[in-house]
């Protein structure tokens, strides 16, 4: 098996998941460079929901490998997977409701919290400290997202655009490695979706590694440094997005050339 | 209007302090009891109210304490504030054998799990006479010292009972506002988030079930020792569900909610006695009604007209 690059942050070899006789992900090799966006796209169906889910411990896969700096974390559970720097967002936007907007940030650093039960209960200086600092990154975060005038509000009152820039903040909280974006620009009005990819651009050039998950091909083909294609299950073509924009296999997949005959 | 929270409290807590000079002795037994159950509704609080453990044993967790406590006073001799330690502690190590296996099991079946165990504590609290003193339970729990002072009646044990609502109420509150309550509270608005957010979903709901059998496990100690008399039919199933309206009532998520939940469905029985025969009934359709038109409990009712009123005031 080929090692790429010592630069490659993340490292996925051969990941298969089967849901009973349906092989949803087949045989799937990807590779993220050290502070590049990879996007990965493909039709409905395509395994990309699958994928997200197997890189960050939702499930578990039936074989493959995922190298994170080198450490396979397969078999690790979500929570695990996420301590380790896989944090993600989801395309339907999960959100605690009974907890407020600064909470919700809160919540993503508990990753990161070393203080146990006793020093919470005592609210000794260890414990202060630290929530202390967690609350002065997420209100940077907010600040930065423009949220930090909603800080106190539950997350219910927001609009919907705002709830899904507050998952970013919730994942970012936890310093990943990798942020897996599933379908960030879902549901966004065209100026929001703007904001986001200036934002997401500001990421990368902070050198965070993301893998970008979209439907929306303009905002794919603008941010992404790689694009990878899935269709079935299994990757049809990965390079630059202009590369993978005249590949023969992907227009078929996309445009469905063959299936356009049996159609018309 | 901000700090009339604290204003309130400041109220309640005065009015808790004058009123075993106020109301009869009947009444002070009543509150004096209110105030122990409302440790076990603080601890479902954080079972279910927060993390969402639909939890229908807790009066199994309370008779364990309660039967510790009772046990080794009388037999060992030992005094209250030996035992009611050693209460804490067996509630908590039972709950934690069982809290391992059956987490495992997710929504309805964990309900039955620990509905199961419920039923099974009340059979061995029957039939192992040998301990337990079987059907006729245990009598003569001698009454606690403190200090050397006999803390005896109901007015002592009023406020021995008072004082550690406090303590739980302070704890419970610090737990909310700390990291493990905001991981609970996750746990119950999306498990599946909680977990990809970095919450150790398993370890954290170990913790409330832990957690909400050791208060448990202080409430049957305190009422071992206040009631003097512990038999099984004080922690059968139906105590547990007892225990669960108590805490819908007062508003699942608020730990002010547990002890006013609790509070109100002490007396409510007594208010409603003049029905006579029609008692259970009237009772029943009562707490269903408050239940359609409060959903959110007492405290999340008046949460929702603060709301309504700040907004107003802010709109106006």
């Amino acid at each position: 098996m080929a090692e790429s690059s010592p630069d490659a942050i993340l490292q996925v070899r051969g990941l298969t998941h089967r849901f009973g006789g349906l092989l949803a992900v087949s045989d799937v090799n990807l590779d993220i460079v050290r502070g590049t966006l990879l996007a990965l796209i493909g039709p409905n169906g395509a395994g990309k929901s699958t994928t997200v889910n197997l890189l960050t411990g939702v499930i578990t896969p039936t074989s493959g490998r995922i190298l994170l700096e080198g450490q396979d974390i397969v078999g690790c559970s979500s929570s695990a997977a996420a301590r380790a720097g896989m944090v993600r967002t989801f395309q339907n936007g999960r959100l605690f409701k009974r907890l407020t907007v600064l909470e919700n940030v809160l919540t993503g650093a508990d990753g990161r919290a070393k203080t146990s039960l006793f020093d919470a209960i005592t609210r000794n200086s260890r414990f202060r400290a630290e929530e202390d600092a967690f609350r002065h990154s997420a209100m940077e975060l907010l600040t930065e997202l423009k949220l930090d005038g909603d800080a106190d509000r539950q997350v219910g009152e927001l609009p919907y655009g705002k709830q899904r820039t507050l998952e970013i903040a919730r994942a970012l909280i936890l310093q990943p490695r990798v942020l897996l974006l599933d379908e960030p620009a879902a549901g966004l009005n065209s100026g929001e979706v703007e904001e986001l990819i200036s934002y997401v651009s500001l990421l990368r050039s902070r050198g965070l590694s993301i893998l970008l998950i979209e439907h929306n091909m303009g905002l794919v083909m603008r941010l992404a440094d790689r694009v990878a294609v899935l269709n079935f299950g299994e990757k049809i073509a990965d390079g630059t997005p202009a590369e993978v924009r005249s590949n023969e296999r992907v227009l078929e997949a996309y445009l469905g050339r063959k299936a356009s005959h049996a159609a018309g | 209007m901000r700090n009339l929270p604290i204003v309130l409290l400041v109220l309640v807590l005065a009015s808790a302090l004058v009123a075993p000079a106020v109301i009869s002795d009947f009444n002070l037994r009543l509150a004096t009891l209110a105030l122990h159950t409302s440790i076990a509704v603080i601890g479902l609080c954080i079972a279910f109210g927060w993390t969402g453990l639909l939890h229908l044993g807790q009066a199994a967790f309370v008779g364990i304490g309660a039967y510790a406590s009772a046990i080794l006073t009388t037999r060992a001799g030992l005094g209250f504030w030996t035992t009611m330690p050693i209460a804490l502690l067996a509630s908590g190590l039972v709950a934690l054998c069982i809290a391992v296996p059956m987490l495992r099991l997710r929504g309805h079946y964990l309900a039955l799990a620990v509905l199961g165990f419920n039923v099974t504590f009340e059979i061995v609290a029957r039939n192992w006479t040998k301990l337990t003193g079987g059907f006729d339970g245990i009598t003569d729990i001698p009454p606690v010292f403190f200090f050397g002072w006999l803390i005896e009646g109901d007015k002592g044990f009023y406020y021995l009972s008072l004082f550690f609502v406090v303590i739980v109420a302070l704890f419970g509150t610090a737990l909310r506002h700390s990291r493990y309550g905001r991981a609970m509270i996750a746990i119950r608005d999306d498990e599946l988030a909680a977990g990809t957010s970095s919450v150790d979903v398993t370890r954290i709901k170990v913790l409330a079930f832990v957690l909400a059998s050791v208060l448990a496990g202080l409430s049957g100690s305190l009422y071992a020792h206040h009631a003097t008399f512990i038999a099984p039919q004080d922690f059968e199933f139906g105590r547990s569900v007892t225990i669960l309206v108590m805490l819908i009532l007062g508003g699942e998520s608020s730990v002010a909610g547990a002890i006013i939940g609790s509070v109100i469905l002490t007396f409510l029985p007594e208010l409603l006695r003049f029905l006579g025969d029609y008692y259970q009934a009237v009772f029943g359709v009562l707490i269903l009604l408050i239940l359609i038109v409060m959903p959110n409990g007492l405290v999340g009712q008046v949460q929702s007209w603060r709301a309504r009123w700040a907004k107003g005031r802010s709109n106006g």
